[in-house]
């Protein structure tokens, strides 16, 4: 069940209500079966992985929290904790690395000369599971570092680990926070305010979804479906517009599940934060894909050693970090060398700080100024376009005949010829899709300079404006928003992460 | 606080939904060849349509009503619509039977040689939409639309219907039904009045038989055992068109499912089509559809058939059958318009045009000196003295008039923005523009209707004749002052225009 369908709009009200009108002391049990209905529309056998993944945490996590009130870290402790590791993460390589694996290993023998061995397995990749497996480990770890309480009670674990909203595409929680709130469902009361807040959230996910994800991915689609040929304005407009409809997908997926999770009376971690205007690689690995960065920022740059160890270690463990970040998003090369260089573009802007400043000091430039922070913004945000170029693409020789193209055969006169209305869209349809992209700026804008989110944009104002803004966005959504026969029904993309 | 909170929240889910209401109204699908087609269905008096012609554009193109009423008195009705299948073809029937009670049933098999499980979306929503909501209508998405790969999305109007944001039209501001004498679709039947010569293939060396689908063969059947059940005799019909030779083996599978079903079935395509006696040069608009000459043999047939076989009576006379008068009467008023059309005499076509219900546009693309005495002057005169004005053109220093009503507008293209305009009926909208001067010799006149250029740069008189009774551009002419040659101008570019009231 996507949150973009019919079903959704049936089952997230039905949900809501029965969770109001339910004794408060059953609400969590409400909550896990809607959760697993949610996650069952899409392949109910799949909810047996889920159901795997969560006991095997659950029981780990209870092992090293009865060991540890009598031993502290004993060898049991560790045992469970490899455990549960281990088991979580075979059965994500399995469903999600098995292919690529056998890949990896018959280059190997076909440059050895050897006979290839086949994958005699061939699974569907099921929907959400780096996510709701890295939320259990994160689970796990915390409880073996003593950063959080063990659950004891299995149902509301469970739910922890499949709660709808943020199931099958993040935000990636922690059990400190979800697990906290989880467990004060019952003091959760009816609040209009809230609700209506969480509503206004859901609808400019909405919008950024319908109105924009889906209308760029028109485009994305088009330009990266038949890359040869395409001149270098197409190939940049396309990864321009591929740049604008994951963020816009995947920052929508995290909006609606903030906001439903909302009007239950949860608050979800913020996913994303202006990424696109970040002025550094670095911030905005801290403004994107907020719950996952932090993720691997715990669990795997903090162990490596961070930056403790040295210039050279720090460089190291940086760019294992963004590998593994890598091929958590896909099990393709192309993902590698997308997180290999983004790790490259922090390392080596690591190394060039100093002369950076130095240069910047010498010239008497003020790094102040909008006109700087401006030209630092676009230069990251190329920066990460060339990245994506990487990201879009099937495969490595796509992407370098991409860049190729687009460096030795620039067109800049197809900037004004019209040929922008060429990439999949009708003229309309991209007017629509560049005036909400505009929209966006102005929004993300103001949440960047004064801190406004969309939900409080009526805050002060007069009581209609409110209700208004609401309506207009409802009706704009569900008459020009790209669903329908006439639109490709866009899954979101993170989806298959 | 509660109250007024409660309050605020219906208010403005109210205002949404009639917002939505409103916007779903003015987006929703309004195929002149389809929906609207059902809309006037519904609106026809209950048990007044005597003979239900079903099935596809060969159906509504072939079966004309107005002959039918005209020579018959039969009350007939094409519901129809183009490519439909025969599943939808059976939730017509279904639909139909509600309100009406026919003396007989008409079958186009046309619908039965789709070899697809599914018709085009397109095509499914034509066939589907038009429908009140029901459980015919449902049953009908779910044969229409291939489940599997749509799911339920289609059992919802607006998830489709929002994209039309980029086609409205003033059609889709405007009520569904407008006024009875601009609508066109007499019945049901759409008139093909252009023509496409062309040779019919023979099949006579074509062999065997192509079974028709399963799913085709399940709804022919219920087709045939609704008409039995409702004890309405069905007349299966392959409508004249040049069919390849597979859809002609797949006739004959046809043939033989009627043979065991014991209905009728005339063979137009092959085995019968000798008995409507067809020119192939004169009776077909396309390879596909009988043109206003075609049908007219068609419905001759079936009117002779259905009122000697099957007793379907005369209805001409009855108060309660009126509208089928006011229909014919507008088909008859289309038929003289094209008549003008193919009217080569401008004596003849001068008289022709004589009539009030004709507004009549005139521009000169050639400016004289007053008095001199040129064709065009002397063919403006006589169209002048035709209508009964007495001006001469030397004596009116004009380049454009209007006649309407016997009154006479005219307009002088050496005056400043010089503009002569006729507001018409049916939303229409008839004018000249000047450009150019006077002073540097290339003073011109252009006629526009409805926005778009009907007259061009050559020499000579332009005719354009409104018809406020059809409400469409009836005919646009052409007198050369080069060579006197009287000619006339495709109208097919402004059909939608003609159409669109």
């Amino acid at each position: 069940m996507q949150f973009n369908s019919l079903k959704f709009l049936i089952f997230f009200p039905v949900v809501t209500l029965v969770f109001f009108m339910l004794p408060k002391k059953v609400r969590y049990l409400w909550l896990l079966a809607a959760s697993y209905y949610f996650y069952m529309s899409w392949n109910p056998w799949y909810a047996f992985l889920m159901l795997f993944s969560t006991l095997a945490t659950y029981l780990c996590a209870f092992i090293i929290g009865e060991e540890r009130k009598t031993k502290e870290n004993s060898r049991l402790c560790r045992i469970a904790l490899v455990v549960g590791i281990v088991t979580n993460l075979a059965v994500l390589f399995l469903f999600k690395y098995l292919d690529f694996g056998f890949d990896v290993v018959n280059r190997g023998l076909t440059l050895l000369h050897l006979t290839t061995v086949r994958n005699p397995f061939h699974f569907i990749l099921p929907v959400g599971i780096s996510f709701y497996t890295f939320q259990a480990l994160g689970y796990l770890i915390d409880v073996y570092r003593n950063d959080t309480q063990v659950e004891k009670n299995f149902f509301r674990y469970a739910l922890f680990v499949s709660f709808f909203p943020q199931l099958v595409a993040g935000p990636i929680e922690r059990s400190g926070r979800l697990l906290t709130q989880l467990r004060r469902l019952d003091e959760v009361r009816f609040d209009y305010e809230r609700v209506v807040r969480g509503l206004m959230t859901m609808l400019w996910g909405f919008f950024m979804k319908v109105m924009i994800a889906d209308r760029a991915a028109v485009v994305a689609n088009t330009v990266y479906d038949d890359f040869a040929g395409r001149s270098a304005f197409a190939l940049i407009m396309g990864t321009v517009m591929f740049a604008v409809q994951i963020y816009c997908d995947f920052a929508s997926y995290s909006v609606i599940a903030a906001g439903s999770a909302r009007v239950l009376g949860l608050t979800l971690m913020d996913n994303f934060d202006t990424p696109y205007f970040a002025m550094s690689v670095r911030e905005f690995w801290r403004r994107w894909h907020i719950s996952l960065s932090t993720w691997f920022r715990d669990y795997v740059y903090i162990p490596l050693g961070g930056s403790r160890r040295g210039k050279a270690r720090k460089a190291i463990n940086t760019l294992l970090t963004f590998l593994i970040s890598g091929l958590w998003h896909g099990a393709n090369y192309t993902f590698i060398v997308w997180g290999a260089l983004h790790g490259l573009y922090q390392v080596i802007g690591d190394l060039l700080s100093p002369a950076k400043r130095a240069c910047e000091r010498k010239l008497r430039i003020r790094t102040n100024t909008f006109s700087w922070k401006l030209g630092k913004a676009a230069v990251t945000f190329a920066l990460v376009n060339f990245a994506w170029v990487f990201f879009r693409s099937d495969s490595i020789a796509q992407a370098f005949t991409i860049i190729r193209r687009i460096f030795t055969l620039p067109d800049p006169w197809s900037l004004t010829s019209g040929a922008i209305y060429e990439l999949g869209l009708a003229r309309q349809e991209m007017n629509i899709l560049l005036l909400c992209i505009g929209l966006l700026l102005l929004v993300d804008g103001l949440r960047r300079r004064r801190n406004l989110r969309f939900e409080n944009l009526a805050d002060g104002q007069n009581v209609l404006v409110r209700p208004v803004i609401m309506i207009a966005l409802a009706a704009v959504i569900l008459i020009f928003g790209a669903y329908g026969y006439s639109f490709d029904a866009q899954q979101f993309i993170y989806f298959q992460f | 606080m509660k109250r007024k909170r409660i309050i605020r929240a219906a208010a403005t889910l109210l205002v949404f939904a009639l917002l939505m209401l409103g916007c779903g109204q003015i987006l929703r699908f309004k195929n002149t060849d389809s929906i609207r087609k059902m809309a006037s269905f519904y609106d026809q008096t209950p048990n007044t349509v005597d003979v239900l012609t079903l099935g596809t554009s060969h159906a509504f193109q072939g079966v004309n009503t107005a002959v039918l009423w005209d020579e018959f008195g039969i009350a007939g009705y094409d519901l129809c619509t183009a490519a439909q299948h025969i599943a939808g073809t059976y939730y017509y029937l279904e639909e139909a039977l509600k309100t009406q009670t026919p003396k007989a049933i008409v079958l186009d098999t046309f619908g039965m040689c789709y070899q697809s499980e599914y018709p085009t979306t397109a095509v499914g929503i034509k066939t589907t939409y038009g429908m009140k909501w029901s459980r015919t209508k449902v049953d009908a998405i779910r044969a229409s639309f291939d489940p599997e790969k749509y799911g339920k999305q289609f059992l919802f109007e607006f998830l489709q219907s929002h994209a039309r944001y980029n086609d409205l039209s003033y059609a889709d501001f405007a009520p569904l039904q407008g006024n009875p004498n601009v609508y066109a679709h007499h019945k049901g039947f759409y008139c093909y009045f252009k023509t496409k010569p062309m040779e019919l293939s023979d099949y006579a060396g074509v062999e065997g038989i192509s079974p028709v689908t399963e799913k085709n063969e399940e709804y022919f059947g219920k087709i045939v055992d609704l008409a039995r059940e409702k004890q309405i005799p069905l007349i299966c019909v392959a409508i004249p068109y040049d069919a390849d030779n597979g859809n002609v083996r797949t006739l004959r599978c046809v043939k033989e499912l009627c043979e065991i079903k014991n209905v009728p079935f005339y063979n137009f395509v092959e085995t019968e089509r000798g008995l409507l006696n067809l020119d192939s040069l004169t009776d077909f608009a396309d390879t596909s559809h009988l043109n206003y000459l075609g049908s007219t043999k068609l419905t001759r047939f079936l009117g002779k058939l259905l009122r000697e076989q099957y007793g379907v009576p005369d209805r001409r006379g009855n108060d309660a059958y009126s509208s089928w008068e006011d229909d014919a009467a507008v088909y008859r008023a289309e038929l003289a318009n094209h008549r003008l059309t193919e009217e080569a005499d401008p004596a003849a076509y001068r008289s022709a045009v004589a009539q009030d219900r004709y507004v009549i546009m005139m521009t000169v693309n050639d400016f004289t000196s007053p008095g001199n005495d040129s064709a065009a002057q002397k063919a403006v005169d006589a169209y002048l003295e035709t209508f009964g004005v007495k001006y001469k053109y030397w004596q009116t220093l004009c380049g454009a008039w209007a006649v309407e009503d016997g009154r006479l507008t005219t307009l002088d293209p050496r005056v400043k923005n010089a503009f002569l305009e006729r507001a018409l009926p049916g939303r229409h909208d008839l004018y000249v523009k000047v450009t150019g001067s006077e002073a540097d010799e290339d003073l011109r006149t252009t006629m526009y209707f409805d926005g778009t250029a009907v007259s061009n740069e050559q020499k000579g008189l332009c005719i354009a004749v409104y018809d406020t009774f059809t409400q469409s551009l009836a005919d646009i002419a052409y007198y050369s002052t080069a060579d006197g040659a009287f000619t006339h101008v495709a109208l097919s570019d402004l059909a939608d225009q003609t159409n669109s009231g």
